[in-house]
Parts: C-alpha cells; sequence; structure tokens
C-alpha cells in the first residue's frame, strides 16, 4: 500500500474519530446543541451538503449507466462501475446525512406508510429509496464476483442481475431524473422566501441540467481521484469526450438560468451591483459559463490540468449553486444570519470520509476497475508477487505496514475523539445554550410627572424641549431602565421614591450591596445579563487581599474538603452588610454565593414585591392597577422615542 | 361544520399579552429563555404560540399561525402530519412527525417553531385551540382578551364583521382585511390602522395558494416517468439494433464501431 | 491569567485526556486479544497453557511471589504500586471532584495517610530509576521512557503534595496546581500510548510470550526460503 493511501487513510479515520463524538452529542443533545440552524434557518448545512450537494455530486452514476448502456458507447466502459459505486456510496451518504438532520429519524418509515401524493418532499424520499434499492442491484455483480460468491446459490443470482442490467439501468435513469429536479422543486413553494435570481418555476429543470453536467464532470474528478489514489492511468480520450459533453450541457444550463431570468424580467437584480446579485454571477460564471467556455476548447479537453480545473470548477459553483438556493439566497430577518457550526461541518466531513473509506476498501477488495486486473482471474491474490517469494528485506518493509495501519488508524481515531470530547466539553455539555444578553446601564432624561390619579398612577413623559410643561406637571430627571434597548423601557423617578421611603437613608431599601469603595451601586453593575444569573465573585481579588496563597485557609476552611463555593466561609461572614438587612429583597435561601440574578428577575423582583406590598397595605389609595404592568410599561408615542433615541430600538428603526 | 376563524382588530388591542399568558397555561408551556435560534425573547418559539408584535405609536399586533384555507406547511408535508381541518385550524400530529422542518421552510409567514433543545423535537404552533373547539369552546387566547380585541367565529361572518366595520368607521382603518384572499385567504385575519405587511415574510403576497405552485411542477412526474423511461427504453433497443446489425454485417470492422465516440472528440 | 489557563487544564484538556485513557485502553486490550487470537489460530502448537499462565500472572503481582529473589527492587515496585493506585483515587479532593462531576463518589483515605503515601509515591519512583540504572543488566534492556516514566509519574505526585500544603510551597499556589493537572493530563495521555498500558493489559503478557512461542506450522521451511537454504537438510 501506497504512503499517501497509508496518510489519507490515517486522516480519514481521525475524522471518522470527530464523527462519532459528535453523533453522540448530536443524538443525546438534540439539534440545537449541536448546530447553529434557527427558526428562521431550518434547513442549513447538512440539507444543502450532504442532501442537496450529495445527490447532485452522485449523478455521474446515471449520468455514465446511460452512456454506456443505452448508448452503447463501449469506451466508457471502464468509468462505469466506479461511477455506479460513487452513486452508490453517495446516496448511502445521502441516507446517514438525512438521519443526522431529521429531527425523528426513527420515524423515516412513516414516508411509506402515509404516503402523501401532494408532497414533492415524498417524492423526493421515494425516488431516492428506489434508486438506492437499483444502486444496490447494479452495484452487487461486482460483490457477487469475488470469489467468495462463486458458489451455486450466488452464480444464479449473479446471471439474473446481468439479465435484468437495461431495465435496472432505465428504471434508475427514470429515478434520477425524477428526483434530481424534484430537488429544486422543493423551493417551489417559497416564493416569498427566496430571492428571486434562485427562484424560478423553472427551477425543476435548472437542477436537473447542472446535476448532469455536474455528473459529467464528477466522473472526470472521480478519474483523477483514482489515478492519484491507486496509480490508475487516466484515459485522456474519454475524459475528452466527457469534457465535451458536459460543455454542452453547462451551456444549455447557463442559457436556461439566464432566459429564464431575461423571461421574467429579473435579469437586472443580477447585474444591480447587490450581494445577491454578484454572488448569482459569481455562482453561474465559476459553475457553468468559465469551464463550459474552457471545455469547449480542444486543447483545454485533452490537458489533465484543464480538465481538472474545469471539473473543479463545475463541482464548486454547482454546490454554491445549492448552497444559495437553500441558504443563502433564503430571506432572513437582519440580526439572524447563519453559518454553520463546527459539528455540523464535522457531521458532514464524517460520512464523506466514511464513504472514502468504503470506497477504497471496495476498490482494495473487489474488481471495481476492469483494467488492473487483466492479468488474474480474482482480485488481488492474483497480482503478480513483487520479488522473491520471503526475504528478510520484504519482511521488514511489509511488517510495519501491515500491522501497524490498524494500529495508526485506531489511534488517529481515539485522538480526534478525544479532542472532540475535549472541545465539546467546553460549550456544550456543561454550558447552557442560552444566549448572553448584556445589561445597559439605565441612563438618565429630562421627563415631566403628573399628579397622582385615580390608583396612583401618574402621566410621565420625556420633556420636549418645544413643548412647555403641562399644569400640574413637574419636571424631574427620571431614570430610563430599558436593561436591553428594547423599547419595553420604564421611566422611573429616583426623586419619588426617595421621597415615599424617607430620604437618603433609604437609598440601602433597593441598592442592597455595594461594590468597594462605591455607594448605591446600580443595577447594571451585579446584574450584568438580562435574562441569566451572574457570577460576580472575583476569586483573584479576594486571594490578592487576603495575602495570597496563606490567605486561602480563610474562607476554605476544612482542608479535607474540596476547596469551592458550597463549602466556602459564607460571604456574610465578613461582609456583615451583604446583602444589607433592610433590603426589600433578599436573595433567596440556598441560592449560590455571589452570584446574581438576571436583570429583568432582579428589577421585578425588586418592583413589583414592594408595589404589591403597598397595594396590599393601602387598596384604597394605590387601586389594583399598582402592581400591574402596565403601571410601569407605558408606551411612548414616537416623537418621545425619537427623543430618547438612539437608546429606544424603535426609535432606531424608525 | 363551518369553517371558523379569528379576527384580530390590532386597535382594539392594548399590548397586555393575557392572550399570551392564556395560552401558556392552557399548553403548559413553561418558560421563555433567551435562545440562540430566535431573535428575541418574546419571539414566537417552541415555549410561545403567540406573541404582541409592538410597533411604534402604541401599535399592538397579534402574531399566531393564520391557519391558511390552502397551507403551504399541509401540502409540504410528506407524511401528513400536518392536516386542515374542516373546522379551520391547521394542526399537527407529533407522532406522525419525520422532523424534516420542510413545514417550517415553507410557511410564507415563518410561524412554525421547533424544539431545537430537544433531542425528541416536535413541530410547535397554534393549533388555533383545536381540541376546545371540539368541546364547543373558545380558543383561550380570544377567551383571554379583556377588549375583544380577537374575536372567535365562523369565518364568512367574521370577514363580513371586518368589512362592515372597516365601512362604519371610515378613516379608522385601512381599507383592507388582511388575510381574505391572499395566497387564498388564511383562517386568522386582521383589520388594522397600519399596514401589517411586514407580517408576511415579504410583502405583496398574491393571491394564487402557495400549494398550486408546487403542483404545477409535481403534476409533470407521471408523464416524465412515461417519457424519460419511454424514450430511454427506445433509444437503446434502436442503437442496440444498430450495433448488432453492424456486427453481424461485417464482424471485422467491430473494432473501429466501438471506438466511434474516441474519434469524434 | 493563570485562573484562565487552569481553568483550561481542568475543563477541556482534562477531559480530552481522559477520554484519551478511557478509549484507548479498550484500543489496546482489542488489538492484544485479536493479536493474540490471530497467533494462536496460525500457531502449529495450539495447546496454551492457559491455566498455568493465570497462576503465573497473579505470582508476578504479589510481591513474595516470582521477585522474591530480588527483595528490595520487590518491595519498591509493590510499595510504588500501592501508592500511585491509592492515592489519586481515594483523596478526598479527588472524590470530592467525582462527586461534582458525575455525582459519584466513595469513602476517602485520612489527609496524613495520602500525606504518607504521596511521599513513598515519589520516593519509590526515583527509586525505581536508581535500580534501573545502577544494574547492568536491567540498563542494557532499558530504554528512554523506561527512564522517564516513574519521573513523569512522581510529578503530580510532588505538585499535589505541595497543594496540600500551601505553607511549605515556595511557588504560587495557581502555577502548582497547573502543573499538577497538566502532569496528571499528561500521564492520561500517556497510559494508552506508552508501557502504562500494562495497567489494562498484564492478564494477557504472560499468555502473549507463550503464544509467541508457539510458531506457525511452516515456519522452518519459511525461514529456510528467506536464507536461500531450501534444498538444505536441517
Amino acid at each position: 500500500m501506497s504512503t499517501r493511501r497509508h496518510v489519507l487513510k490515517t486522516i480519514l479515520w481521525a475524522i471518522m474519530g470527530v464523527l462519532a463524538v459528535v453523533t453522540v452529542v448530536r443524538f443525546l443533545r438534540g439539534l440545537g446543541a449541536t448546530t447553529a440552524l434557527t427558526d428562521v434557518t431550518p434547513w442549513g448545512f447538512w440539507i444543502a451538503f450532504d442532501v442537496m450537494s450529495g445527490v447532485a455530486l452522485a449523478a455521474g452514476g446515471f449520468v455514465l449507466a446511460a452512456t454506456f448502456y443505452i448508448f452503447h458507447m463501449e469506451a466508457y466502459h471502464p468509468f462505469t462501475r466506479p461511477a455506479i459505486l460513487t452513486a452508490f456510496l453517495g446516496y448511502i451518504a445521502v441516507a446517514v446525512g438525512i438521519m443526522y438532520d431529521l429531527g425523528l429519524p426513527w420515524n423515516i418509515w412513516h414516508t411509506i406508510f402515509f404516503p402523501q401524493f401532494r408532497s414533492v418532499l415524498f417524492e423526493v424520499a421515494m425516488c431516492v429509496m428506489l434508486y438506492l434499492t437499483v444502486l444496490a442491484l447494479e452495484f452487487s455483480p461486482v460483490i457477487l464476483e469475488h470469489r467468495w460468491f462463486n458458489r451455486p446459490p450466488f452464480t444464479a443470482i449473479y446471471a439474473l442481475l446481468r439479465k435484468a442490467t437495461i431495465p435496472l439501468v432505465i428504471t434508475g435513469i427514470v429515478l434520477s431524473s425524477l428526483h434530481q429536479s424534484s430537488l429544486g422543486s422543493l423551493f417551489l413553494i417559497a416564493p416569498y422566501r427566496l430571492h428571486p435570481l434562485w427562484y424560478s418555476p423553472i427551477i425543476w429543470i435548472l437542477f436537473l441540467v447542472s446535476a448532469i453536467g455536474l455528473g459529467l464532470m464528477m466522473v472526470t474528478a472521480e478519474s483523477f481521484f483514482s489515478s492519484w489514489m491507486f496509480g490508475h492511468r487516466l484515459r485522456m480520450n474519454q475524459l475528452a469526450g466527457l469534457g465535451k459533453a458536459a460543455s454542452v450541457v453547462l451551456f444549455l444550463y447557463a442559457t436556461l438560468r439566464l432566459g429564464d431570468l431575461a423571461v421574467r424580467g429579473t435579469l437586472g437584480s443580477a447585474i444591480d451591483g447587490s450581494w445577491q446579485g454578484n454572488l448569482f454571477l459569481f455562482e453561474l460564471v465559476l459553475g457553468a459559463l468559465l469551464p463550459a467556455t474552457l471545455l469547449a476548447f480542444r486543447g483545454v479537453r485533452n490537458s489533465p490540468a484543464g480538465l481538472a480545473a474545469s471539473a473543479a470548477m463545475t463541482v464548486l459553483g454547482t454546490i454554491g449553486y445549492r448552497f444559495d438556493v437553500c441558504i443563502v439566497a433564503f430571506y432572513r430577518p437582519e440580526g439572524m444570519s447563519y453559518f454553520p457550526s463546527w459539528m455540523e461541518v464535522a457531521v458532514s466531513l464524517g460520512i464523506v470520509a466514511g464513504a472514502v473509506l468504503v470506497f477504497i476498501f471496495f476498490v482494495e477488495r473487489l474488481r471495481v476497475y476492469p483494467e488492473e486486473h487483466e492479468s488474474g482471474e480474482h482480485g488481488e491474490e492474483a497480482r503478480p508477487s513483487p520479488g522473491p517469494v520471503f526475504n528478510p528485506g520484504t519482511v521488514r518493509a511489509l511488517l510495519p505496514l501491515s500491522l501497524a495501519a490498524p494500529r495508526f488508524y485506531s489511534i488517529a481515531f481515539v485522538g480526534a475523539a478525544a479532542a472532540a470530547i475535549g472541545i465539546i466539553s467546553g460549550n456544550v455539555l456543561h454550558a447552557d445554550p442560552s444566549v448572553h444578553t448584556p445589561v445597559s446601564a439605565a441612563r438618565t432624561l429630562d421627563g415631566v410627572v403628573g399628579p397622582p390619579t385615580g390608583g396612583h398612577l401618574r402621566d410621565v413623559r420625556v420633556l420636549q424641549k418645544d413643548i412647555p410643561v403641562p399644569d400640574g406637571y413637574k419636571a424631574m430627571p427620571l431614570l430610563m431602565i430599558n436593561g436591553n434597548r428594547d423599547d419595553r423601557l420604564v421611566l422611573f423617578s429616583h426623586d419619588l421614591h426617595i421621597t415615599k421611603f424617607g430620604g437618603l437613608p433609604s437609598c440601602v431599601k433597593c441598592h442592597h450591596e455595594n461594590l468597594p469603595f462605591d455607594k448605591n451601586t446600580t443595577c447594571d453593575k451585579c446584574h450584568r445579563d438580562m435574562y441569566n444569573t451572574t457570577d460576580t465573585f472575583r476569586h483573584a481579588s479576594h486571594v490578592a487581599k487576603l495575602g495570597g496563597e496563606k490567605g486561602c485557609v480563610r474562607c476554605h476552611r476544612d482542608t479535607n474538603q474540596v476547596k469551592d463555593r458550597a463549602t466556602a466561609t459564607a460571604c456574610s461572614k465578613c461582609h456583615a452588610d451583604v446583602p444589607s438587612q433592610e433590603t426589600v429583597v433578599k436573595p433567596k435561601e440556598g441560592t449560590k454565593k455571589g452570584v446574581a440574578a438576571g436583570y429583568m428577575d432582579a428589577m421585578h423582583g425588586l418592583c413589583i414585591t414592594c408595589h404589591r406590598q403597598m397595594v396590599q397595605q393601602s387598596p384604597k389609595e394605590y387601586g389594583p392597577d399598582f402592581a400591574r404592568c402596565a403601571n410601569c410599561h407605558r408606551d411612548f408615542d414616537a416623537t418621545q422615542l425619537l427623543r430618547m433615541g438612539p437608546y429606544a430600538e424603535e426609535a432606531r428603526r424608525k | 361544520m363551518t369553517a371558523k376563524a379569528i379576527l384580530t382588530d390590532t386597535t382594539l388591542c392594548i399590548g397586555c399579552e393575557l392572550c399570551v399568558e392564556a395560552c401558556r397555561r392552557e399548553y403548559k408551556l413553561g418558560e421563555d429563555k433567551p435562545r440562540p435560534w430566535k431573535m428575541r425573547i418574546d419571539d414566537l418559539s417552541a415555549t410561545r404560540y403567540t406573541t404582541i408584535v409592538r410597533r411604534p405609536g402604541s401599535r399592538f399586533i397579534r402574531l399566531q399561525c393564520r391557519h391558511c384555507r390552502q397551507p403551504a406547511c399541509v401540502s409540504v408535508c410528506l407524511v401528513g402530519a400536518m392536516q386542515k381541518t374542516p373546522e379551520g385550524p391547521v394542526i399537527y400530529d407529533p407522532n406522525r412527525c419525520i422532523g424534516c422542518r420542510y413545514c417550517m421552510m415553507a410557511c410564507p409567514y415563518g410561524i412554525p417553531r421547533y424544539d431545537w433543545d430537544k433531542p425528541v423535537p416536535f413541530v410547535r404552533k397554534c393549533t388555533l385551540c383545536y381540541a376546545r373547539l371540539g368541546q364547543g369552546r373558545e380558543p383561550a387566547c380570544v377567551e383571554a382578551c379583556p377588549t375583544k380585541a380577537t374575536i372567535f367565529g365562523a369565518r364568512d361572518d367574521l370577514v363580513a364583521e371586518a368589512h362592515r366595520r372597516i365601512r362604519e368607521s371610515p378613516g379608522k382603518y385601512i381599507d383592507k382585511v388582511v388575510g381574505e384572499t391572499e395566497i387564498g385567504g388564511t383562517s386568522v385575519i386582521y383589520i388594522s390602522d397600519i399596514p401589517l405587511d411586514f407580517l408576511a415574510w415579504s410583502p405583496g403576497l398574491d393571491r394564487t395558494p402557495l400549494p398550486d405552485l408546487t403542483w404545477v411542477a409535481l403534476s409533470k412526474v407521471p408523464p416524465m416517468v412515461l417519457g424519460v423511461g419511454g424514450v430511454m427504453a427506445g433509444l437503446w433497443w434502436i442503437i442496440d439494433r444498430r450495433v448488432k446489425l453492424a456486427e453481424h454485417k461485417e464482424p471485422e470492422h467491430k473494432a473501429p464501431e466501438h471506438k466511434e465516440p474516441e474519434k469524434k472528440t | 491569567m493563570m485562573e484562565s489557563w487552569l481553568a483550561l487544564a481542568r475543563g477541556p484538556i482534562f477531559i480530552a485526556a481522559f477520554s484519551f485513557m478511557v478509549l484507548g485502553l479498550p484500543r489496546q486490550v482489542g488489538i492484544t486479544v485479536w493479536e493474540v487470537a490471530r497467533a494462536v489460530h496460525r500457531a502449529g502448537d495450539k495447546n496454551i497453557p492457559y491455566r498455568k499462565q493465570i497462576a503465573a500472572t497473579i505470582g508476578w503481582l504479589i510481591p513474595v511471589g516470582k521477585l522474591w529473589n530480588q527483595v528490595l527492587f520487590s518491595l519498591t515496585s509493590f510499595l510504588f504500586h500501592v501508592a500511585i493506585l491509592i492515592v489519586p483515587i481515594f483523596l478526598g479532593g479527588h472524590i470530592a471532584l467525582w462527586a461534582r462531576g458525575l455525582g459519584v463518589s466513595w469513602p476517602a483515605i485520612s489527609n496524613p495517610a495520602a500525606d504518607v503515601l504521596t511521599i513513598v509515591a515519589i520516593v519509590t519512583a526515583v527509586a525505581l530509576v536508581v535500580q534501573r540504572i545502577a544494574s547492568r543488566p536491567t540498563r542494557a534492556l532499558s530504554r528512554f521512557q523506561d527512564y522517564a516514566i516513574p519521573l513523569v509519574v512522581a510529578l503530580p505526585f510532588a505538585s499535589g503534595f505541595l497543594l496540600m500544603h500551601p505553607s511549605v510551597n515556595p511557588f504560587s499556589y495557581d502555577a502548582t496546581f497547573f502543573v499538577h493537572v497538566m502532569s496528571g493530563n499528561l500521564l492520561f495521555v500517556l497510559i494508552p500510548i506508552t508501557k502504562l498500558s500494562h495497567m489494562v493489559l498484564l492478564p494477557g503478557v504472560q499468555i502473549v510470550s507463550e503464544v509467541a512461542w508457539h510458531w506457525p506450522p511452516d515456519a522452518g521451511s519459511k525461514v529456510a526460503a528467506a536464507l536461500g537454504k531450501e534444498s538444505e537438510p536441517i
């Protein structure tokens, strides 16, 4: 075995190791923990790459089957088996990829038992399932040729399958053209969500034609791979023929695409300089126009470099088309962009790695490439052995490889898996998937407050420079409490509350804990996240304050116990005033030391608790509305919001 | 059974969110938490089937599943987990769902939500309280509304009522019943004094029901099967016969015949 | 700064290293079993005295058994193994970590006992290296890892001892902690890929060396062919 294949297999096994770990996380923790999918991007990398691109990349199978079996182009015979194997493994990879993406993959059999004939996806699913069967039947003769199957029941099956070749091939072509096109039809339902440069009533024709072009180029790409990997010779004559056909198909695809835009009158948006227009042009030039033009020249077609470049461009461009339709060109609200998580990419890479490993396995053991075994009957065994039967030199050269290979692969697998576990442990298994919503400090602005009306409600407004203060209203500074800068802000009058509670000594009722050297520390200093708790304890500064290493025992008194928060001395043992005894809200019993509640919970807990008490104590004065949402959360008219801008989100949007 | 519907008059909504709370109680939805997969904490989510969208000038618009008359989500579902009932609600059968999320891709209003944080996830959306309708009760949100901003009834009556309100207070409303005809009409309709285009994924919804767009391509499947199959079989037969005839005629020239495609290039 | 490095070492790096050991040891067992099975399959004489081999394995485990002819080495090795097995598993602080991470716990040894065993571990580790250097035949057979590994094993014990006695620790607590955790992590990584894997391969060692002497049936003729002496009588 060549060193090159050895290295490639080691890398592939390492990727498989990562896949194994991510698989466990995916099925134990769900899609949210593994993917970057959102409610506005329900289909992401797995659908775009594993399914959309995977099916298109496997199109070489039916294209080559048609070329050889239907059109009787005998020269392409050597390509047929590798192309069908590539397609077979490609479709298995698609099926495996779907299992990761489906939320409830164990229900996949429902597709057969609850058929829905108006659903495009149903048609795709049935076609893929049937085509996978056809591919298995098309490929099984290769397996049955192995000497192990050279016995009665298998020889009969082999003969039968050989006879059924033509019907199988025709069924395969029908199924392929159906689902290759239907993958495009899937998006017909979304005219309001897909950009008009990609949404097209004939998107299904575009998908089919681009898949045929890509299929031809994938056969080329696969030839380059096998020549690189297994040292097979490149059949330049036939590859040039494929290139010529691909040129025609890709030109047809580009013409259809541009023609469709012209007919619908959206051609202009392709050249309007928007990112979508540029992306469209890039994708069309890279995936179709450039390779088609290059392949139209005989010189390019007949040079390996020209063919390889064209194949690479077509593959990338067509994958790009699928990604654009599926993800990039989909409208989504601002601030909800999608970029795949590393685990999504790892799964897709892992599935490809698995497919390549199986491909190499089959090529090593079965007659996939006919030319290599012309001298012998049965695969590898029939090859002439190199050199003498048994000499010490050969033994030394062979032993490390034959014995070390599984050791290498397994250590690569285990090492990569362990690294993946380490990385995942950092951000998924132990962390909350919730997002951090930083709190912005409350701001002071000039306002006017009206007299108490029924139910003790006061009218609160922002002071308008050009409007005089209304009668009975008092101008005073207001605190705009708006932690996450949305439009549900509260205007809070410090003055009124201080007066109510009896002057400055009452500060402590709300400001229950101060930072060192601070007085009346503002809420956002500790309650730093809008919805989640914040760890406010600073270990390093305590260490420094208590005299470094010698000070550990000041808090961690029992040296037999693990040094953590639960066993450490309570904060109040040193900080007698933390939290203040006069505060309205005391931390709940048993809450973690040095942890501040979410900003919203803290505010609601403080204000509503007190307001409710007031309502209970003197219901007549305050009335029931005093403790309800609308008492504090007022809605301000547009000019007032503008006045508060740019701090209120709504004003900014206008 | 007559088709039922909800009419929401946004001019009456005060944004008290009692409907949201009623829904939360009815379906035991639990707490809203900030999550990477939603834009805002009070966005529609797996824990919030209806929500209030605030617009400038104290305008409140209640968001919920529109229960289209010809729903895209129902037409795309490959196992029939989404169903349109004759009473109006579009309901979801979690036991059938396979979790492909095509319904979420297809919805022109972007309504269905997903249990992203669960290992056994389901699609979540308003079902117009289908179970309550069976007991002859109103949807929980309608029952909870203190200002009758959102009302429940037969769809035809509500459309008439909407037009009556617009007619009787000229200038108060924009002269349009949102959801009457777009994409074939919906079972949750709105009247409002501000444009409600932002409720759809992109403005300017057509009258054509979305399933019809798919059907154009889907109806071509049987002819395509016969066409492609027939053409391929025919081609094979003709070429095979030609090759055999050529072999029969001049067996010596077999090899050049086979290399023909190479020569062309 | 040091705290975040420490958090990295105690968090992701520890989990990766520990996972590497947990996954790597079964791999070693699997490969060994597979290779022994293949060797037995190919062996000319398939009569492997399994019972005798198991008895021999147990004999090597106890200090008064097979190693009695080298009393000093036997005792050093035994004490070393006892100490390095008991301290990491039964130290109170470590058990607390298990309880916090996985919710499992078991009885702990007292801290003074752990101190004594830790010193034993460090002393015997150094003694093992000294004994290896002192004996000429052992020195001739030793590889680099044979000298390095006892010292690497001693590292987490030495740093752990300093951690338990911060008053005598001349270095920064966090830095010591970092060294302690990282040297432990290094051991977890080394266990499946060095001779440390004897902690799981031990039951098979005797069988492997036994099977190695059961030649394949055609071994003789192959050797002859390799030497180019097929035609010569043996």
